[in-house]
């Protein structure tokens, strides 16, 4: 049986309050365990250390941006989960996002309630059996 | 009855080409610097949208082989 929802969940963003907000929202669907980074390099060192099941990355971060990190992680797991969470969302930029395999592409703007939505689709999405 | 106006008194059709400002390498590059930070460059996407070009993008990777 597939978890409900991730049980480790990295949060990256460099806004205090919207690391907060994004722990509670994940929380809410079932995360046992939150670390949060507030830039590139903590969230490569947090990943290695915490092994999440789950990242949630922004965009706009100082120094690397997200887009940046989300290749980094890459290399570094290639089976990595990340779900982008931004206010960016210009055409080229989810563009390059779907291209680096992110999971979704969700705007932190969206209201709670879509959050949760495409949250818990996004992890039920990303961990379904295929069909025998 | 009065004579004419001469030729040379009388405003030109239209006015020729008499300088060239930017070079097309200028130009192309002009364009493409408005391509990326214009309002249509930077447009943003909704989550519908979002969520389409995500399908898109995972259509050729389950489509089956032929």
């Amino acid at each position: 049986m597939n978890e409900e929802f991730a049980h480790k969940v990295l949060i990256v963003d460099d806004e205090p309050h919207i690391r907060a907000f994004l722990r509670l929202v994940v929380g809410e669907l079932g995360a046992l365990e939150v670390r949060e980074a507030g830039d590139g390099p903590n969230a490569l060192l947090m990943y290695k250390h915490f092994e999440p099941n789950l990242v949630l990355l922004d965009v706009n971060l100082p120094g690397d941006d997200g887009l940046a990190i989300l290749g980094q992680l890459r290399k570094l797991d290639p089976q990595a989960r990340v779900v982008m969470m931004t206010a960016v969302a210009s055409r080229e930029m989810v563009e390059k996002c779907i291209a680096g395999g992110v999971l979704n592409y969700i705007r932190k703007d969206s209201p709670r309630a879509l959050l949760l939505q495409l949250l818990r689709e996004t992890w039920a999405a990303a961990t379904a059996k295929p069909a025998a | 009855m009065p004579d004419p106006l001469p030729s040379a008194a009388l405003p030109p059709i239209s006015t020729p080409v008499g300088e060239v400002r930017f070079s097309l390498p200028q130009l192309l590059r002009e364009v493409d610097y408005e391509r990326q930070n214009s309002a249509l460059g930077r447009e943003l996407v909704d989550q519908a949208e979002i969520k389409a070009m995500l399908h898109r993008r995972r259509l050729p990777e389950n489509a089956p082989p032929g």
